[in-house]
């Protein structure tokens, strides 16, 4: 397939899916509104372009084997392009990039931080959807349960760091986190990792007493904001303490999504209040520009999960999330397609990875 | 402390016990040089057996071994270092202030640079991390220094964009640390600085 047919279809993509069967009502009822819809998609098709043209001969986005597996996810999503025309258009070599990464113990890894670099890999691989690739998903998802922190690990129920996950590799000093353990559990999932595993339960514990809910968290330090630490006892809050913030909160919502916590249960509804407090799409909460993109891809994720088409807050003043997320996101874009972040943590000054996560924000937001 | 880091806290002491050998060594004309030598040779050997015995030989002993395989040529080259400035400088208490202040620079400042570390380009801080003898040693064994608990709490560096260096970089390195010190050891000698 050539280039230009390539582009020719995203364009079409981005003129007619407005009017394509399945979309949504108007903003006003919690969805997006045409003119948005139109924009963003224009603004997907921008971004992917942007991506595309970073990839090299060997199919990889960037020298981190995490940064291109997520820029690999991101692309093999984008919505309305069919999947034979995204695998043409650089899936295929990206999968096969990923693909000899693989390790006999399952993990899909170069070196440094194999948990993190696994779960993204697993997604991308997902996401191509290749009948060649299931076998390495299975053993990827079966690394990831594995590696979630159990008396395997020598660690016991009571212990804090119990059902957690960590960044992995020979780190002499354990600890896990909740950003860690969305990223693995958002891989198990899409992995399609049964529903009755007991990595699941586990991985509840780890969220329970990650969350400022003492209802349900037997950590002493715990208050009952709603909201998620970084991990138990620890924040990245700039007031320090034990406040919740963004990014760990809604990575907490995702996460008892993944983990199939229904949306009634009171825990949910705890971290749902915190979601009302503190709804913005302008910063992170608790941490201003600091790592906003990957808030933008949790925010968008967790309230597509919980099926919260609208939001109101603590004012009693109702959000249109998608409307506002869309609005925000298509303005923050460069005029080059990528997005980048002001604020260089996390590695949120490479554009590759920003513009690979905004995008996955959008489709949520097209869901 | 696991197997793991032992060859790292190693490194941290080298940093200021080998300048001050080797200051020690070139104060007496480097009598005694080669049993020091041995000693050292000889007590990283047993600390790296203890090690794969520790592990079981797997990849993680392997790696190890190469750790030391680091420390050992870190060890040597801040010896010559200390052992150059003990022989160009008359007061061996000037020499020790300038070789070991020259191997904590190395070894902690990237540590102690705090925010201003993560505002660096991208090689710069990839320079400083091959100079540091504790990151060198770390990564050689394959452990993630900066995303342990305490460094990822504490170190804005941690949350920027950095490469460990590969493996033999920090040998070769220090490899020619060591050359350069020992020739410039053997000259500042030869003409009878001391």
């Amino acid at each position: 397939m050539t280039r230009s047919v390539f582009v020719a279809v995203s364009w079409c993509v981005v003129l007619f899916a407005p009017l394509s069967a399945g979309q949504r009502a108007g903003a006003g009822a919690g969805g997006l509104s045409p003119a948005t819809r139109q924009e963003l998609m224009k603004s997907l098709s921008s971004g992917a372009a942007y991506l595309r043209a970073q990839q090299s001969a060997e199919g990889t986005f960037d020298a981190n084997p995490g940064v291109s597996a997520v820029a690999a996810a991101a692309l093999l999503r984008q919505p309305g392009v069919p999947r034979d025309m995204l695998m043409d258009a650089g899936g295929k070599r990206a999968l096969d990039a990923i693909v000899k990464l693989a390790k006999p113990d399952g993990g899909i890894y170069d070196k440094i931080i194999p948990h993190y670099v696994t779960a993204v890999s697993v997604m991308a691989l997902v996401a191509g959807g290749r009948p060649q690739d299931k076998a390495l998903i299975e053993k990827g998802r079966a690394y990831l349960a594995e590696h979630i922190w159990d008396e395997g690990e020598g660690i016991k129920p009571n212990d804090k760091w119990y059902g957690g996950i960590g960044y992995g590799g020979s780190d002499p000093n354990r600890r896990a986190d909740i950003i860690s353990l969305e990223y693995a559990l958002r891989a198990m999932k899409e992995a399609e990792l049964p529903a009755n595993d007991a990595a699941w339960e586990k991985a509840i514990k780890f969220l329970q007493r990650t969350q400022n809910n003492s209802e349900t968290n037997d950590q002493g330090w715990a208050s009952n904001d709603g909201g998620f630490v970084y991990y138990p006892g620890f924040t990245y809050h700039s007031e320090g303490g034990t406040k919740s913030y963004g990014s760990a909160t809604y990575a907490g919502v995702i996460s008892y999504a993944w983990a199939n916590v229904k949306k009634e249960d009171a825990r949910v509804q705890a971290v749902l209040k915190w979601v009302r407090d503190n709804y913005t799409v302008d910063e992170n909460p608790g941490m201003g520009q600091k790592t906003v993109y990957y808030y933008y891809l949790v925010f968008a994720k967790a309230l597509q999960a919980v099926g919260q088409p609208v939001i109101v807050d603590a004012k009693g003043r109702s959000h249109n999330w998608r409307e506002d997320l869309a609005k925000k996101l298509i303005s923050l874009q460069h005029p080059e397609g990528y997005w980048v972040n002001t604020d260089k943590a996390e590695l949120q000054d490479n554009k590759v990875l920003v513009t690979a996560f905004t995008m996955q924000a959008m489709e949520a937001v097209l869901q | 402390m696991t197997t793991a880091t032992l060859p790292i806290l190693e490194a941290a002491v080298l940093v200021v016990v080998a300048p001050l050998c080797g200051v020690a060594l070139a104060v007496r004309r480097l009598r005694g040089a080669a049993p020091a030598a041995a000693l050292f040779t000889a007590a990283l050997t047993v600390s790296a057996l203890w090690t794969v015995v520790a592990l079981g030989w797997s990849a993680g002993s392997g790696r190890a071994l190469v750790s030391y395989a680091t420390v050992g040529t870190i060890g040597y080259a801040l010896a010559a270092l200390g052992a150059w400035s003990g022989s160009v400088l008359r007061d061996p208490l000037d020499a020790a202030a300038c070789s070991v202040s020259i191997a904590l620079l190395a070894a902690f400042s990237i540590f102690a640079a705090g925010p201003l570390a993560a505002n660096l380009p991208t090689p710069v801080v990839n320079l400083a991390l091959i100079a540091s003898p504790i990151v060198s040693a770390a990564s050689a064994a394959d452990v993630d220094l900066f995303r342990t608990d305490l460094l990822y709490r504490i170190s804005p560096l941690a949350h920027g964009r950095f490469d460990y260096p590969a493996w033999f970089t920090p040998l070769a390195a220090y490899g020619m640390l060591l050359m350069i010190s020992l020739a410039g050891t053997a000259r500042a000698l030869r003409k009878g600085w001391l």
